[in-house]
């Protein structure tokens, strides 16, 4: 084992040198849209990880929060006092501050639901590929009734549910994991279903009737075999639910099943804003929203990049 | 057919039972139904006595199936806060719901299909490439931002229309009141319904568009050129008709999403609807409630299911109906 370690990383910079070659990258250069999505998105984890070095102010910190700053509108603004650059929330926080905290705590939640949903769906999508038969079809049917609820009620009535028995209080400080169980755990068919379509297309090949001829365990078949080879369609539908997951995350928020006010997530932020917008205080709102709506939306386009570049036979629209 | 038909609606049995069963377990966790009854004051002996009479220590079993049966007969529980049968307070609101929804559905059907086909028919035009530009950027709107930016322009900022609730309603048949037949009802009902229409607008133009794209590199549709049939009948008679099958069944299960949606656009538009009374009754942890609300989202959810694939059974005579063996 130590010793397959040591020849896959000296075999590292021959790698980075097929990756630098390869059609993806290629394809990655000539696509300008592609390049300015990327580097919005880069820009964005770097702001969301450095968070707490960029921020001018502690969000979370209350001693560093006074009432009399609340509602302060953004520099550009007339009665603003240029102190905070976006303006402040309604309790008086940084909005900028906030805004750079919340899209950290947006990103993790979107990040790992789909960590979750992937390993959920790969395992399940590799039995019920590789296998077949009653295995396959119990698992599909359970994949389509699931499917055919939406996600986002069952997102929303289990975290209702459990909202409701554990009490709003203990239900804030495990917010942030119950939003990754279940919205990892209510999307996993969507990754069962591609796995399972991409398995069924691989397991007739030469290659895994060699691999089985050879004697090799069905577990080394499935993931060192046949796993690897689906990998682009798991790509691409992995950007495409990491929007999902953001945008899920935001709506949780919003009707008050995710994140806290006290630790807001972008759509927390904009839910508490919603309610000063009849004063005009638009911008509590208006902002994270920008943001949030960039943010999914450079992830969207980078998917739609991704999509085009790895599977060729596709026609672009 | 009729094997189809009834290996379908076995299907939907069972689902309906999981949720029974989901529903059950939720009430019998969420709270105490005796404290509900009689508060603080009663002792000790008595509470046992009366938890003894409520059959609360029978086996889950047993309680189950005494849930199942009053639940056929229409009885789910009366609920804690308006003191009413939970199924009641649940059915009145439905109309506002319903209502919403079709007019979402409506604006979806007129806005969508024209689009989409003449994006298909013309790519290349600037129309075409705008359509497609605001509909990538519609799909990451989420649909709760949408409604609050319309509020904020169109009723705060500019004061045009109004921003909560359903306005003036009528009276029809039964519970059913409707805000469809008049003026203010229908103002009212104009920003919730473009905003639920939103978030599906620019997946079904998508799809209508790259449907159609594909059927008209379709062999039957040259033919149809060659024959020198008019565009228009080409296009609507012959195109249309084989694209509208995809957009059919991803229909049908977009219309359970827009009913998770309606409780988003209900609760920004303070839309009294079920969605809005679903979380007030979250709130108020109203179990009876919450469970009747289950029970009837869930139920549309699988006629829903199952009409949806009947019509595409009836519609797509290459669907084999009876497994796919």
């Amino acid at each position: 084992m130590s010793q397959n370690t040591i020849a896959t990383l000296l075999k590292m910079p021959n790698l980075w040198q097929r990756l630098k070659r390869s059609h993806l990258i290629h394809s990655f250069k000539k696509d300008k849209v592609a390049i300015a999505s990327f580097t919005i998105l880069m820009l964005f984890v770097g702001a969301a990880i450095l968070a707490p070095l960029l921020a001018p102010f502690d969000p979370y910190d209350p001693s560093t929060i006074d009432i009399m700053d609340s509602e302060l509108p953004p520099v550009w603004q007339e009665e603003s006092e240029g102190k905070f650059l976006l303006g402040t929330d309604a309790q008086g926080r940084d909005l900028l501050s906030t805004m750079l905290y919340g899209m950290r705590t947006s990103l993790l939640i979107g990040i790992c639901a789909v960590l979750l949903q992937c390993f959920l769906g790969v395992v399940v999508g590799l039995c019920a590929g590789y296998f077949g038969g009653r295995i396959d079809s119990f698992l599909m049917r359970i994949a389509d009734i699931q499917l055919s609820f939406s996600t986002l009620m069952v997102a929303i009535v289990v975290l209702a549910v459990f909202q409701a028995s554990f009490g709003a209080e203990l239900y804030s400080k495990l917010a942030l994991i119950m939003l990754i169980l279940v919205i990892g755990i209510a999307e996993w068919p969507q990754y069962a279903r591609t796995i399972r379509a991409s398995v069924l297309a691989e397991k007739h090949k030469e290659y895994v009737d060699a691999a089985r001829v050879m004697g090799f365990r069905n577990s080394r078949i499935m993931l060192h075999h046949i796993l690897p080879n689906t990998l682009s369609p798991l790509l691409v539908i992995s950007t495409v639910q990491i929007a999902n997951a953001i945008i899920s995350e935001a709506s949780l928020s919003f009707l008050g099943l995710g994140m806290p006010v006290s630790q807001p997530s972008l759509g927390s932020l904009i839910a508490s804003g919603f309610e000063y917008i009849f004063s005009g205080s638009w911008w509590i709102s208006a902002i994270p929203g920008i943001v949030l709506v960039v943010l999914v939306m450079v992830i969207n386009l980078l998917g739609d990049w991704l999509r085009d570049a790895l599977n060729p036979k596709l026609y672009k629209d | 057919m009729i094997a189809f038909l009834i290996k379908r609606l076995f299907q939907a049995a069972i689902v309906m039972f999981v949720i029974s069963l989901l529903s059950f377990s939720i009430q019998d966790n969420l709270g105490d139904p005796l404290r509900e009854l009689v508060g603080q004051s009663v002792s000790e002996a008595d509470r046992l006595a009366l938890r003894e009479e409520l059959g609360l220590n029978d086996s889950f079993l047993t309680q189950y199936l005494r849930f199942a049966g009053k639940a056929i007969q229409g009885d789910l529980g009366t609920s804690y806060f308006f003191k009413e049968p939970a199924l009641e307070v649940i059915l009145k609101k439905l109309p506002a719901t319903l209502e919403l929804v079709f007019a979402a559905t409506l604006l979806i059907i007129v806005i969508s299909i024209p689009v989409g086909v003449f994006s298909a028919i013309k790519p290349a035009s600037i129309f075409s490439k705008a359509v497609m530009g605001i509909s990538l950027i519609g799909i990451s709107v989420p649909v709760f931002l949408t409604a609050i930016m319309s509020i904020y322009i169109f009723s705060v900022e500019l004061g045009w229309l109004p921003s909560f609730g359903r306005g003036v309603t009528e009276h029809v048949i039964g519970s059913w009141e409707t805000g469809l037949f008049n003026l203010d009802g229908l103002l009212h009902l104009l920003l919730p319904s473009i905003s639920l229409a939103s978030i599906m607008l620019p997946l079904f133009i998508r799809l209508i568009r790259a449907e159609m794209m594909e059927v008209l590199q379709s062999d039957y549709i040259k033919f149809a050129w060659a024959k020198g049939l008019s565009p228009t009948r080409i296009w609507f008679m012959h195109a249309l008709k084989n694209t509208l099958l995809p957009v059919i069944t991803v229909g049908g299960v977009q219309i359970g999403t827009m009913v998770a949606y309606t409780i988003l656009t209900e609760t920004v538009f303070q839309w009294p609807g079920m969605g809005f009374l679903f979380l007030e009754a979250v709130n108020r942890v109203d179990t009876p409630l919450i469970v009747a609300y289950l029970i009837v989202v869930g139920a549309i959810f699988v006629i829903t299911n199952t009409i949806v694939d009947l019509i595409y059974g009836l519609v797509n005579p290459t669907v084999k109906l009876v497994g796919e063996k």
